[in-house]
């Protein structure tokens, strides 16, 4: 056992940094921030959902007075990239232009225009004349790989910069797949095999700030990009490349960001609104209506899950195949890596011998998929939060004991985490901690597991309790990076530079509390400034769960050098070795006699104005071999109307396992944030579309989510363990808590009512239709 | 992105009706009544040219007298919900109605004129006002009148209301306490849009159901009785298979219009399942009205945090 | 057209086009805080306080202010000075993204106002209106029933 750890300021819940600012309403989001003589820019948007462009003419609009530029693609760089804001080279095709000659979705982008307003550029975009050439759409992801299917990326210079399968002849955006000692031969030894088919729907981020930009030329003339994004540098180097620019060309900043979940790691709009500010020498503001939001940025991606299993009697898994056709939609930001996800965040959560994975991602015409908290993990967890159920029950082995049985331990490595990487072989890793028996052990608890398990249900509303087992990852080994600046200002305070992006979840203030421990001060000494490509240090940003892991630890790294520097200067004031000098709240005091002492004011002031001057202040990078996972164990009861069909959560109880939580109170709030999230798709977040491929409800009227009145009793338990390479112990939790309701919904309604939810979402319809074939089923 | 009413140009805040059925008038249907204005906010009609503002017409009331209450047109959802005398109609049928009308903050907009004459297929309140057979007021420039609720709803307000017609007022007729009723909303969210609406006026004489009145919205554009429903149940002992024929009976006569959530089939049955449960909600609430006397009632939510103020009527 | 109003108790003249929103108005006179979420009454990122009852800003006509009171974010309180409902989001937790934020403490300021000590079903139901995708509400609550507190010393 780890010894316990006593901090300052580390697992204290402080306010977060922002908080005030924020809670008062003057913190400065993307659009708060006005420029004289700004353009405001509105896209021209598919009405099909694919077809060729045989002519377009913007001249009538570009005659309408207000009027100061339109792009088609006829005037703007033809560059194939990705959307994905991803390292370099990313692991997703290059199968994106700004604009094209084709349209591959109901909203794809035909034009864009900037005028004087709103208004004129919404009139310019209907005196814009566009002749088209319909060709025959495919929106099913098993159609798309038939032989005779619609070939929709059919342009020859679409590829892929890295050596990955990627056939767009075939509509086959990303293939992987890997085998681990003999699936067949596991099978043959299992005493129950079970074979089943799953589904997962399209889901919205709904962040309640929609995607936004607004772009401008500074004084030396370079193109600055305000943005909304979880991914700085990304921005910067991918809109250099599609603007042909030279990175030094351009400065992205990062103002507060209105909520991402994954939607903003994507460059849709920096390159369009920056092209704009070119064209016109003006600044720019591009933003999504809701509408747009909906249809044309990113989606969590469907997929389409077979996962065959084999258990024998005693408990112990023989074989998984799992196997995933998900649909890309249009274009192919994260194709490849949110199906390798699916595949290698959940396969090595149990000791299997023999694992076998395959996943395929289709082009269709539909939105796109693309980076959605959990990242393909959710989609799994899914088939196998259910398939583990059912085996536990099919072996007779209550599902706890079942998952503590099979459950990967520390000081164990799962040949898995080598086979899957992303778009490359994954890294050999052993875990150093997991918690997960006793968040087991406590969300039992915490929900009644064991007194609420024997209860049968007889009337029309019958309750039943599900559990499911979760992992995820912090940060993605040997890809990521983080870099983190501080330096000392002349009252002993602190300027943190961080590239790290916090987009609401409070990172800014983690990383300050990170920061304030190694410093002993309090987190008001530090002030954060996060993330500016000018100014902050790189930082491939805030995705993969890698912010409070990998930026953190470039943080306590420049923090350390940081009090080294300081001691350095003091040991020099208070004439002694600095080994001999110890830092306590603001203060640096000799170890023995504690009336020696300097304050952190005077220790700067001597460094910047007294003697062998220098700026004390340090830049430190990270990158990480290992990508330790949290773990969490969530339990739901739910009640179901066997009349309507509707499902009721009652109660839901989340226990993780995050490592050391920096702040306890954040890292409660991002696990039920993602609850409530994962509850809301799970039941009733759903895109329909009509027979031509165009989404009929991109607005919150007929895409619900969760309000306050929605929501059940959600308890988060925090399991602490020690993760001896991250920050003070520390592991992620940003993502792995939306896993959960899906499998643990479904579980607790097969306890309730019998019958096993495969196909989400959990629609009353769709478990009402469920109950009528099960009655049925009993009949026969 | 459309811009909202682009031929906009008029504005007026009349102070009295008279003025403004003068005003309407004079638009020749270009000039629309402004009531809570969640609509009209969110529309790009090229035919409005003005807007009249009805703050100032002192439409905003709820009167009570012995036989009915009386609500203003401009009453807003919010005024409806925490109202003593309109949580005691028939259950607090009407109070439900409002209650689920949107979130808080439309609650605090939508207005009882305005709700009824948009009309919307998920409108809750015309599917109360049926059920309770309110009548709506009404004045135009040859002068007043009053029709039923069910005459109102026959076909939509917009089309038969004439250009220079207001709402003026909802009278909602007062009930004994041996009249109880029930609204039930199913939708995915708690604000979310209904995707079928049900209310249950009845009244509980011994153990026999008499005067029911059932309404069905959401399912067609416009909110309807289900006669051959009610004429099952008048008079009729309230057994459990009486209960499931009114459920079956009821999925046979609705013919639920295409709604992307969900199959009409699946509605249908739905249907049946919420107007029998609201015939169960009356029942029990004409019931408890009539066991305790002195009118003390307990019903979740709405009605406990208000105290009752004085007898029912 | 010329309208007089008070926001945040103070009385301020603004030229409206009649089919101004009174969401774009505001922030064109800098109330940043009131922020755009949606444009259809659905997300309550705009919503404020009009006469003190809470209402979503962009589905109101900005004529329609004349004459009434409004109350912004920028009016409950000020990073010296903040209102219980501030501190109280603050030390919870309950700030994320801070994107919903001033309309939920908004609706919840009209709630404590009407009803000082309410139960947790009242709170959800006062916020049912002001989506946020972020905390699951869960916090928002705890810190509203905390301000009640407050507020009852």
């Amino acid at each position: 056992m780890p010894q316990k750890r006593t901090f300052n300021i580390v697992g204290i819940s402080v306010p977060k940094v922002d908080g005030v600012s924020l809670a008062t309403g003057s913190a400065q989001f993307t659009d708060d921030f006005e420029l004289r003589s700004m353009l405001h820019a509105r896209m021209l948007r598919s009405p099909h959902a694919h077809a060729r462009i045989r002519k377009i003419d913007t001249s009538e609009a570009a005659r309408l007075p207000g009027v100061h530029g339109i792009l088609t693609y006829k005037n703007v760089p033809r560059v194939a990239h990705t959307t994905a804001g991803q390292g370099h080279p990313e692991p997703s095709p290059y199968d994106t232009f700004l604009f094209d000659r084709k349209v591959r979705y109901v909203g794809d982008a035909v034009a864009a225009v900037a005028a004087d307003t709103l208004q004129i550029a919404n009139q310019a975009l209907q005196l814009i004349q566009v002749d088209y050439e319909i060709l025959d759409p495919v929106f099913d992801p098993h159609q798309a790989l038939q032989k005779d299917a619609p070939i929709i990326h059919d342009e020859p210079d679409a590829y892929a910069p890295l050596p990955v399968i990627y056939e767009p002849q075939r509509n086959l955006a990303a293939h992987v797949d890997m085998e681990i000692g003999d699936v067949e031969a596991g099978f043959h030894q299992a005493d129950v095999l079970l074979d089943n088919q799953y589904s997962t729907h399209y889901g919205a981020h709904a962040a309640l700030e929609t995607h936004i930009v607004i772009t401008y030329l500074d004084e030396q003339n370079r193109l600055v990009i305000r943005t909304s994004t979880q991914v700085p540098f990304h921005v910067r180097r991918i809109v250099a490349r599609v603007l042909q620019q030279p990175v030094s060309r351009i400065r992205v900043v990062k103002p507060r960001i209105g909520g991402a979940f994954g939607g903003k790691q994507e460059i849709i709009l920096e390159a369009i609104s920056g092209a704009l500010t070119l064209l016109t020498r003006r600044p720019v503001k591009l933003q999504l209506t809701r509408e747009e939001e909906f249809m044309c940025t990113r989606t969590r991606h469907p997929q389409h899950i077979r996962l065959k299993s084999g258990v024998k009697k005693d408990g112990s898994l023989t074989a998984l195949d799992l196997s995933i056709l998900m649909n890309a939609g249009a274009y192919g930001p994260h194709a490849l890596t949110v199906v390798c996800n699916s595949g290698s965040k959940t396969l090595p959560l149990y000791r299997c011998p023999n694992v076998r994975f395959e996943g395929n991602t289709a082009y269709t015409n539909l939105p796109i998929g693309g980076a959605y908290r959990g990242y393909g993990a959710t989609q799994a967890f899914f088939a196998m939060g259910v398939q583990m159920d059912e085996m536990a029950h099919a072996i007779g082995m209550d599902p706890p004991t079942f998952h503590k049985r099979n459950h990967i331990r520390a000081g164990e490595g799962s040949p898995v985490f080598q086979a899957l990487g992303e778009g490359k072989k994954g890294v050999e890793m052993k875990l150093n901690t997991c918690g997960l028996d006793a968040c087991i052990d406590q969300g039992a608890r915490a929900i009644s597991w064991h007194t609420k398990r024997r209860r049968r249900d007889k009337g029309v509303r019958r309750r039943g309790v599900g559990m499911v087992c979760l992992m995820q990852g912090s940060a993605i080994p040997e890809i990521d990076m983080a870099a983190a600046t501080i330096t000392m200002n002349d009252d002993g305070s602190f300027i943190l530079l961080a590239g790290a992006t916090d987009l609401g979840t409070g990172s800014d203030t983690v990383l300050a509390q990170i920061a304030a421990e190694i410093l002993s001060v309090t987190t008001d000494q530090i002030v954060v400034h996060s993330s500016d490509t000018d100014f902050t240090p790189f930082d491939v940003g805030a995705y993969a769960s890698s912010t409070t892991y990998l930026s953190g630890n470039a943080v306590k790294h420049a923090a350390e050098q940081v009090r080294q520097q300081i001691l350095r200067v003091a040991s020099e004031m208070l004439n002694t070795e600095p080994s001999m000098l110890m830092l306590r709240k603001g203060t640096v005091m000799h170890q023995k006699t504690t009336t020696r002492r300097v304050s952190l004011a005077d220790v700067a002031h001597y460094s910047l104005y007294q003697k062998n001057q220098f700026h004390i202040s340090a830049t430190a990078s990270q990158h990480t071999h290992i990508s330790p996972p949290p773990f969490a164990a969530h339990f739901a009861e739910v009640e179901v109307d066997t009349e309507t069909g509707e499902i009721r959560v009652l109660e839901y109880v989340a226990a993780v396992d995050c490592g050391t939580a920096i702040n306890p109170a954040l890292a409660e709030g991002q696990t039920e944030g993602a609850i409530v999230n994962g509850i809301s798709f799970a039941l009733i977040e759903e895109f329909h579309f009509d027979a031509r491929g165009r989404m009929l409800n991109p607005n919150f009227n007929y895409y619900s989510i969760f309000s306050a009145r929605d929501v059940p009793p959600i308890k988060a338990i925090l399991v602490p363990t020690h993760e001896p390479t991250g920050p003070f112990g520390a592991k992620s939790i940003a993502e792995i808590s939306i896993n959960g309701p899906l499998p643990a919904i479904s579980n607790a309604v097969y306890h309730a009512v019998g019958i096993r939810l495969r196909h989400a979402p959990f629609t009353p319809q769709h478990v009402l239709d469920a109950l009528r074939n099960q009655g049925r089923q009993k009949k026969l | 992105m459309q811009q909202i009413l682009p031929k906009l140009t008029e504005y007026f805040r009349p102070r009295s009706v008279a003025t403004a059925i003068t005003l309407l008038s004079k638009g020749k249907g270009r000039r629309v009544p402004l009531a809570g204005g969640t609509s009209l906010a969110l529309s790009t009609s090229r035919k409005i040219t003005g807007l009249l503002d009805l703050s100032d017409l002192k439409l905003r009331y709820i009167k009570e007298s012995q036989r009915s209450i009386r609500i203003g047109a401009t009453a807003v959802m919010k005024d409806l919900c925490k109202h003593a005398a309109v949580d005691r109609v028939a259950g607090g049928v009407l109070q439900q109605a409002a209650h689920a009308v949107g979130a808080t903050p439309t609650r605090n907009l939508v207005t009882v004129g305005g709700n009824i004459v948009q009309l919307f297929f998920w409108s809750s309140l015309p599917v109360a006002l049926l059920a309770l057979d309110a009548t709506i007021r009404i004045q135009g420039k040859s002068g007043r009148r009053s029709i039923s609720a069910a005459a109102f709803f026959r076909s939509h307000p917009k089309r038969h209301l004439a250009f220079h017609e207001l709402v003026t007022e909802v009278v909602v007729p007062k009930t004994s306490s041996s009249c109880g009723g029930a609204f039930i909303k199913f939708a995915r969210t708690h604000t979310g849009y209904a995707m079928l609406n049900v209310a249950c006026v009845l009244e509980r004489r011994g153990r026999a159901c008499h005067n029911v009145r059932l309404v069905i919205g959401a399912a067609t554009a416009l909110p309807f009785r289900l006669r051959k429903v009610e004429d099952l149940l008048e008079n009729a002992p309230l057994t459990p298979s009486l209960l499931e024929q009114a459920k079956s009976m009821t999925a046979q006569i609705v013919k639920p219009v295409a709604d992307m959530r969900a199959d009409p089939e699946y509605r249908k049955e739905v249907a049946g399942v919420l107007v029998k449960r609201a015939i169960q909600e009356a029942w029990a609430r004409a019931a408890q009205t009539q066991a305790v006397s002195g009118g003390r009632k307990r019903r979740p939510t709405a009605s406990r945090k208000r105290k009752s103020s004085g007898g029912t009527a | 057209m010329k309208i007089t109003t008070a926001i945040n108790g103070q009385k301020k003249v603004l030229s409206v086009e009649p089919n101004d929103v009174l969401l774009d108005v505001l922030r064109r006179e800098g109330y940043k805080g009131v922020k755009e979420g949606c444009r259809k009454g659905t997300c309550g990122a705009c919503v404020i306080l009009l006469n003190g009852k809470a209402v979503n800003s962009c589905l109101i006509l900005a004529v329609r202010a004349a004459g009434q009171q409004i109350t912004t974010i920028e009016g409950l309180g000020t990073p010296d000075a903040p209102h219980p409902l501030q501190r109280t989001f603050v030390d919870a937790g309950a700030i994320q993204c801070g994107y919903c934020t001033p309309g939920a403490m908004l609706s919840a300021k009209a709630l404590l106002d009407e009803i000082p000590h309410p139960s947790e079903a009242q709170v959800r139901e006062a916020l049912d209106g002001n989506l946020c995708r972020c905390t699951g509400y869960v916090k928002q609550v705890q810190a509203v029933l905390a301000a009640s507190r407050i507020l009852k010393r």
